[in-house]
């Protein structure tokens, strides 16, 4: 490469840097309005999902009441327990993965949900549950005349049928054994009385029909299911009534992270101070070699916190903190292992720039492994079921490809941007020969 | 891959650092015996936690690192210690909600004293309820499982690019590092919390990454000396090179720990201190352990393979003394040993194979 075409892709790369990092840290609102509307750009570490414990999320508080058909003999426990874990599931459904529920007391439960972005997907989960009621098939528009409750329903899905032209919406209801063969006798009773069955939430109409359940699972359509989005909605707001318990809102509205206030802040601070101290280390020790090396971790940073956003299975909560800081230590030991072995080799007495390329070829191997190790382990991590170590999973994930990238190619384009400025001088990158007094 | 090189710069090895297997033989008695006599100390999201809420809306100016302090001191002085203080709702509908670990007995005093700290009524303070954990006993079995995969995919894959010995060594020392993060958590009563899960897994990560680096050098060594005689001195000291990017690794992920411990607020602090003890663990085993076990399992390895050899060598001569063989088989023996011959440059004096 010659020394201007280096000079030129220095330029450019270094004006796409300052475009990333503005993308990665600055929020802004475009300068410009179409049809009246201004429009706001999100940088990349406002876009990042944050789990509850570090972020700020809604908090949802619940009373939980029995219902008048549980006998006394009912566990509550065991009944609280079931509910709790049927709003995990549907909350989960819905995208909210990041939630942690729990019983607060003897009849509470609390309800955490972080990785809300915005204000709307504040108002998406309280709107989300609201205050369930049962689900109960009537003969009549009365909950008074139901002949079936939720607890025989097994399934509620939202569904979409295409035939090219047109798309249908659809609510499937599938019945457990034992339900289908109650409604099958009921709902055909009714019909041949010249009547309807009502499915109802409360007292609320959610559904009719005028034909008798012939199959264990029945659709439902509405004129109101425009999307697959409104009916999912829909089918949650069924499911919220297949809870054993009723549950009444007490409390609900933004809260701050779970591990304490400004949470997020301190890791910032914690980040910050890393990858500062990073940049000095490398600076230091290897002085020009070692801006380039910065130069290079620049765009770890960028491409790190441009994927950690647009991947959409990221939520970052503190273990995923740790797998960052785990990801960013590992990518700057890869530079080392690379830099330190040219160091070793212009010792020997070779040109810089042998030594350069056979450290970056030398540490190749030691490398790759290390991250296909932890690619492997972000794998593994990621299809566990406990938030902490899933989100350390998917960071460690995504992460790990980042570095591959930045430590093998974009570190070997870096060494060859440089050396048409400094072929042979080891002394301007810190490297000593050996007997050297210097 | 295990070849005489390895073999007698892991004795060597052995021989300068005979202080790392009594230290290590104690380390694992001791942790052993840890972890069965101590309990645990259990996070909030592991054992549970105790909450109130106090009502805000009387407060001017909500000054939450002030109320973080003064309800801690109050917490600690009636046998409870704060977890986390939260701020729910916004303006005149604002709380607090704080988590805190242990039981306090006289509630309505403790009450009383957070509220004269906060300048409140003690009537905005809720009752205190119990709130149960959110770690599940399933989620430990899946953790135990996610770690076990993470290291058999490692030792497969280590078994297969080195060889037997290193992937003996790098199973060893995984499991050595979480036996001795999980006794270090027992004795200094450490918070175990969900994420004391995560550094397990980035502790056997570590430990995987310098196995990795660590025999990835021993070879590279290997195949670049061209003195032979010299290989075994050289392999030696590589076992014990990589001081200053491990020192700079684990220096850099110490202190970022312990910025956190002390600044953080105290759930977070709880966590750092956790990841602290994991760099020592991993380094101690990193730096001492895994050179050790590599040079123990290297030799163990490398003479009983040669032990083999030796046995099938002799049985061979004794087999073609009798003339029980027929000239072909012969042939084949004659071309082993040869083979042998050329693998071990410099034999010394305690593999001598006799082929008379």
């Amino acid at each position: 490469m010659t020394k201007n075409r280096s000079k030129m892709l220095i330029i450019f790369l270094s004006l796409l840097l300052i475009i990333g990092l503005v993308a990665s840290f600055i929020s802004f609102v475009y300068p410009f309005s179409i049809n009246g509307v201004e429009y706001k750009y999100t940088s990349f570490v406002h876009e990042l999902v944050l789990g509850s414990d570090i972020g700020d999320g809604v908090l949802l508080e619940y009373q939980a009441n029995l219902r008048e058909d549980y006998s006394q003999n009912d566990d509550f426990d065991s009944l609280m327990e079931d509910t709790i874990v049927g709003l995990k599931d549907i909350l989960e459904d819905s995208g909210f993965k990041n939630s942690t529920i729990v019983r607060n007391g003897e009849s509470g439960i609390r309800i955490e949900v972080g990785g809300i972005v915005d204000k709307d997907d504040s108002n998406e989960v309280i709107s989300l549950i609201g205050s369930p009621e049962q689900l109960v098939f009537s003969s009549s528009e009365s909950a008074e005349d139901a002949f079936m409750t939720g607890e025989y329903v097994s399934k509620v899905e939202a569904k979409q049928i295409s035939n090219g032209v047109q798309t249908v919406y659809y609510v499937e209801i599938t019945f457990t054994d034992a339900g289908f063969e109650i409604i099958k006798d009921r709902s055909a009773e009714i019909i041949d009385e010249g009547g309807s069955f009502y499915m109802l939430l409360g007292s609320t109409q959610v559904g009719s029909s005028s034909e008798a359940v012939t199959t264990k699972s029945i659709s439902m359509t509405s004129d109101n299911f425009v999307d697959l989005k409104t009916t999912e909605q829909y089918a949650i707001q069924i499911r919220t009534g297949m809870l054993p318990l009723d549950l009444v809102c007490s409390y609900y509205g933004t809260i701050s992270a779970g591990l304490g206030y400004n949470s997020m802040l301190y890791i910032w601070i914690v980040l910050a101070i890393m990858v500062v101290a990073s940049f000095a280390f490398f600076i230091i020790r290897y002085k020009q070699i070692g801006a380039m090396a910065m130069f290079n971790m620049m765009f770890y940073l960028v491409l790190a916190l441009f994927f950690l956003q647009a991947v959409p299975l990221v939520h970052i909560n503190f273990s995923g903190v740790l797998a960052i800081i785990l990801s960013y230590v590992i990518a700057c030991v890869g530079l080392m292992l690379t830099l330190e072995n040219a160091k070793q080799e212009y010792k020997k007495g070779k040109k810089l720039h042998i030594c350069l390329h056979q450290g970056i070829n030398n540490s190749l191997i030691s490398n790759i492994t290390i991250n296909v190790m932890l690619i492997l382990a972000g794998i593994v991590s990621a299809l566990m079921p406990n938030m902490a170590i899933q989100s350390f999973g998917i960071v460690s994930l995504v992460l790990g490809f980042i570095n591959i990238f930045t430590s093998q190619v974009l570190m070997r384009l870096m060494i060859n941007l440089y050396l048409p400025f400094n072929p042979e001088d080891g002394k301007k990158c810190n490297f000593i020969r050996e007997g050297s007094n210097d | 891959m295990i070849n005489r090189d390895f073999s007698s710069s892991g004795k060597q090895y052995i021989k300068q650092n005979k202080f790392v297997l009594i230290a290590l033989a104690v380390v694992v008695v001791m942790a052993i015996i840890m972890i069965c006599t101590l309990g645990f100390n259990a996070g909030a999201d592991v054992k549970g936690y105790r909450t109130f809420s106090i009502n805000l809306s009387s407060v001017d100016k909500v000054d939450m690192s002030n109320y973080e302090k003064d309800i801690s001191l109050a917490l600690s002085s009636n046998d409870a210690s704060l977890y986390s203080v939260q701020l729910a709702g916004e303006g005149e509908q604002s709380i607090l909600i704080v988590k805190y670990m242990g039981e306090i007995k006289d509630e309505a005093k403790t009450n009383a004293e957070i509220a004269n700290v906060l300048q409140i009524n003690v009537e905005e303070i809720s009752t205190h309820s119990k709130v149960s954990p959110s770690i599940l006993a399933k989620d430990y079995i899946f953790t135990i499982a996610c770690g076990l995969i993470i290291i058999a995919l490692a030792v497969i894959f280590i078994a297969i690019r080195y060889n037997l010995a290193c992937a003996i060594t790098a199973l060893v020392s995984s499991l050595l590092s979480v036996i001795l993060l999980i006794s270090l958590t027992a004795i200094f009563r450490l918070t175990v919390t969900s994420s004391f899960l995560a550094i397990n897994i980035i502790t056997i990560l570590l430990v995987l990454c310098e196995g990795f680096i660590l025999f990835d050098g021993l070879e590279r060594t290997r195949d670049s000396l061209e003195d032979k005689n010299d290989r075994s001195t050289q392999l030696s000291k590589t076992l014990a090179s990589e001081g200053f990017r491990q020192k700079f690794m684990y220096g850099a992920i110490f202190a970022i720990a312990l910025i956190l411990v002390f600044i953080a607020p105290s759930a977070i602090k709880r966590i750092s201190l956790v990841a602290l003890f994991a760099i020592v663990v991993a380094m101690f085993v990193t730096v001492y352990a895994l050179p050790f076990l590599w040079s123990l399992t290297i030799t163990q390895v490398s003479d009983k393979i040669r032990t083999k050899k030796d046995k099938k060598t002799k049985k061979a001569i004794e087999n073609s003394a009798t003339g029980e063989l027929n000239n072909n088989y012969k042939e084949d023996q004659v071309i082993e040993v040869k083979e042998d011959n050329d693998l071990e440059e410099s034999p010394s004096q305690d593999d001598n194979i006799t082929i008379d």
